[in-house]
């Protein structure tokens, strides 16, 4: 049975945790770190050209039945883009792979993520959904939502605030919906988010570019 | 001397002028964010030939600004945008 959903996750590989896109600009290289109600992931990528970017990352993973680490790497394609007058949208795949150490015990991590936005100036929307295999410890499906719109326009080089209403789903995590609302704010090469949960569960985001 | 006096202010100003250097102004699409802004700035600050870019959010335009004595082709500028991730519509050169 494992077998069958772990070949499941490799045909269907969909998509991406990350609240930055996963994929940058040709020799970009991105840092992210994630702390939410379902642990907390240091992740770092290098794009080669503006189609795939490689990386690795570290996650500790507290939102399911099971608490463990992953140390593992990571592959992310631009499945498709579209670049409208005043608006981008894109679908990205990443997939990832690793270690999963439970108890001091070593367990294959293997994951994939499907996500898709569509943003403008004003608009933001996106869905992010995740197959999870950690061998006999978890096989899991979750998907994210987010919608959010900026007050104000700023030029880059100014701060630009975004308000984002995020709303997790996980069918067999400790708290099947969880609500976010958040503020992100870019500032030239970051972008950092902040927000707590209807859990009470705190939000934090950032990511750096290179 | 009131030739001289005349003709050092005008020289001045040609020798700081940046008519020696070039404008080309790209009309873009799919830039929305300062992530898109800087990976184009990025793109084209590694080009020996651009003094400074600039990219205008509000009317998704690129403006290069060459140095003096060199230039930069329409189809340099369309590649590193296009290997930006962004599509160009438009190509302006002064």
């Amino acid at each position: 049975m494992g077998y069958i959903y772990l070949l499941l996750i490799i045909l269907f590989s969909f998509a991406s945790s990350a609240n930055a896109r996963p994929v940058s600009y040709s020799g970009a290289t991105m840092v992210m770190t994630e702390i939410d109600h379902t642990g907390q992931q240091i992740w770092g990528n290098y794009s080669p050209t503006a189609k795939y970017s490689i990386g690795a990352f570290i996650d500790k993973e507290t939102g399911g039945k099971e608490d463990y680490d992953v140390y593992g790497v990571s592959y992310s394609h631009l499945l498709k883009r579209w670049n409208m007058d005043a608006a981008q949208a894109n679908i990205f795949l990443t997939g990832r792979t690793g270690v999963a150490d439970l108890n001091d015990e070593g367990n294959f991590f293997a994951s994939s993520e499907l996500a898709a936005d569509y943003e403008t100036r004003r608009v933001y929307f996106a869905y992010m959904n995740s197959l999870k295999y950690v061998d006999d410890v978890e096989k899991s499906f979750e998907q994210r939502f987010r919608a959010g719109v900026a007050p104000i326009l700023a030029e880059y080089g100014d701060l630009q605030p975004w308000l984002i209403m995020q709303a997790d789903h996980h069918p067999t995590g400790k708290d099947e919906w969880v609500i976010t609302p958040l503020i992100r704010v870019y500032y030239t090469q970051s972008l950092a988010e902040f927000g707590i949960s209807n859990n009470k569960d705190v939000l934090f985001n950032l990511t750096l570019q290179f | 001397m009131k030739k001289f006096l005349l003709a050092f202010p005008l020289i001045t100003i040609l020798l700081a002028s940046p008519a020696f250097a070039g404008k080309i102004t790209a009309s873009v699409k799919g830039m929305v964010c300062a992530f898109c802004v800087s990976g184009i700035e990025k793109a084209f600050k590694t080009r020996e030939e651009v003094d400074s870019v600039k990219v205008d959010l509000e009317n998704k335009l690129v403006s290069i600004i060459t140095k003096k004595g060199k230039d930069i082709d329409k189809a340099t500028i369309e590649k590193l945008i296009t290997d930006a991730g962004y599509t160009v519509t438009d190509i302006k050169k002064e």
